[in-house]
């Protein structure tokens, strides 16, 4: 038999984050200053020889975590690295930009996973790094992913509706990106 | 989150980014690095972004948008030396970010009907 304190789960509202306020703003805060990391990091990149970036990669072949990994940067990544650096830079400002502004938010974090994965493979294992570091990047990353983070103040929460209501297929994966 | 409060938590952003000039170069505090001539261009950027959210003319946050798009694209291109903005890749990321907010929001105020 129920008494009256106990909680109907058939009729009782489902906690959702588009209802905690605290959830919002954790999640809105979150959004920013993991955009702000990848902002940040795009200061040392410094073009036409990436000089930084060069030496920054070379500890994947001083210290390997995933020796193909190392193959393919010492032979086609470092000696290249006056392409790939423009790559990594306008990679890391494009994922700063729309994680900042709430757009295509779950594409781009998921993409900042990919980052900082190849990231952790780089220098996960040099004495220097602190790895757990890499993996918080990557979770931090697929939390916003998971929570849709820029439904929060971000511009997926005015544009997805839109999108969500068109019948096209590029509608459809403009809402999923978002 | 409307299409005036996203403009004028944008143009915020763009006034607060400001600390950053008196800020010390250092990896801890400095998020984004400013210098004078990117510090106007985000003075402008807000000016417009405000006037925008005020009068609910929304193509002024799609101007504010296309300057800081070109100014990003200006700072890529000088991002060896500086170039004419000043600043380092971060300043890029962040005009780059703001460029695209404020012609987000104006393409969203098109796109979306207006509720009373």
């Amino acid at each position: 038999m129920s008494t009256s304190t106990e909680i109907n789960r058939s009729t009782s509202t489902p906690v959702s984050l588009a209802n905690d306020r605290f959830a919002r703003a954790a999640v809105l805060v979150a959004r920013i200053v993991v955009a702000f990391l990848w902002i940040q990091n795009v200061r040392w990149k410094v073009p036409p020889d990436f000089g930084a970036l060069a030496a920054f990669t070379g500890f994947a072949i001083d210290h390997p975590v995933f020796p193909p990994y190392t193959a393919v940067v010492e032979n086609i990544i470092l000696p290249n690295i006056g392409v790939f650096g423009w790559v990594i830079v306008l990679s890391e400002a494009t994922i700063g930009a729309f994680l900042l502004v709430g757009l295509f938010t779950r594409l781009w974090a998921l993409v900042a996973v990919v980052q900082g994965f190849v990231i952790f493979l780089t220098v996960g294992l040099t004495p220097e790094e602190w790895p757990w570091s890499y993996y918080l990047i990557m979770v931090g990353c697929l939390m916003l992913a998971g929570v849709a983070g820029g439904r929060v103040w971000g511009l997926d929460g005015l544009l997805r509706p839109v999108w969500l209501a068109r019948d096209s297929v590029w509608a459809k994966w403009l809402a999923r990106a978002s | 989150m409307t299409v005036k409060s996203g403009l004028i938590a944008l143009s915020a952003l763009c006034l607060v980014s400001l600390v950053m000039l008196v800020v010390p170069e250092d990896e801890a505090y400095q998020w984004v690095n400013q210098s004078t001539n990117s510090s106007i261009v985000f003075v402008i950027c807000a000016i417009l972004g405000f006037v925008a959210a005020a009068t609910g003319r929304f193509a002024i946050g799609f101007a504010a948008g296309a300057i800081a798009f070109i100014s990003a694209l200006v700072q890529l291109v000088g991002l060896a030396d500086g170039g004419l903005i000043g600043g380092n890749g971060s300043t890029f990321a962040l005009l780059l970010g703001v460029g695209l907010g404020f012609c987000g929001l104006a393409l969203a105020d098109r796109l979306t009907p207006v509720t009373a």
